[in-house]
């Protein structure tokens, strides 16, 4: 997959970007377990809260395929249907392990 | 060169608020810049700074919108009964950070016009955003740049 798939361009400098991508990935791995918490309990409301926070961090990050998934995730909830909201769920923990092994690899970042 | 005292960032995610720092430090104009991620301990800061000094009021807020518990326009309710905001002929300038800027957020952001609440922004807000937010309400900008 391409560097645009994963990671957009940013307004930040290659070096803050560099700095700031852990303490993106730390706050997103602790929104995500709150989140898969949240969609073992059906609790449609965090799930819509912690899906928008995810997409407005990951799209600060330019981490356009976790940002998109969120978005997914969260409108999913409109609608109430769980079984939906699982599949998403899962697809954002899929982008969400693609793209921090792309981090690893292309920013040497470790959380 | 003079620069913009005291930039408040207010956002629940800890990592935007440092993603904006990073980008408003870029931009060399702002001398102070303080980050909270609960919009209560914002307020209370504020408050308890004003105590201390009447003067101690920030420049420029950036305000998010959706956060949990206290959400922006929550924050601004107890924003405007603060004394010194509302005795001041200075206030911050405060500007909505929002992935919505629809026409509810804009109408209810008009009843805090008085209060400084001059602008919205989207997110994620970027550097021609702020240069653009700070040409149209700052009124000293042309002088900083």
């Amino acid at each position: 997959m391409n560097d645009i798939s994963i990671f957009t361009s940013t307004e930040l400098s290659a070096n803050s970007f560099k700095e700031l991508l852990p303490e993106f990935f730390e706050e997103l791995y602790e929104d995500f377990e709150i989140l898969e918490l949240s969609v073992d309990k059906e609790d449609f409301s965090e799930i819509k809260r912690l899906a928008h926070k995810i997409k407005g961090s990951a799209a600060s990050f330019a981490a356009q395929l976790i940002s998109e998934k969120a978005r997914m995730l969260q409108q999913s909830v409109n609608n109430k249907e769980i079984a939906t909201t699982r599949v998403l769920f899962s697809e954002l923990k899929e982008c969400i392990a693609l793209s921090y092994e792309y981090a690893k690899e292309k920013f040497e970042i470790k959380v | 060169m003079n620069k913009i005292k005291n930039v408040v960032l207010i956002d629940d995610s800890r990592a935007i608020n440092s993603r904006n720092e990073s980008l408003l430090k870029d931009l060399n104009i702002f001398e102070n810049i303080v980050k909270y991620t609960d919009s209560a301990e914002a307020l209370e800061v504020i408050k308890d700074d004003l105590k201390k000094d009447k003067t101690a009021l920030p420049d420029i807020i950036f305000l998010d919108l959706e956060m949990p518990e206290m959400d922006g326009f929550a924050f601004l309710e107890k924003y405007i009964l603060i004394e010194e905001i509302v005795k001041s002929d200075y206030q911050p300038i405060v500007i909505i950070v929002t992935d919505h800027l629809n026409f509810r957020n804009f109408e209810k952001s008009k009843y805090y016009k008085s209060y400084g609440v001059l602008d919205q922004v989207k997110k994620p807000i970027d550097k021609e955003d702020v240069l653009a937010l700070l040409d149209e309400h700052f009124e000293n900008f042309k002088a900083l740049i």
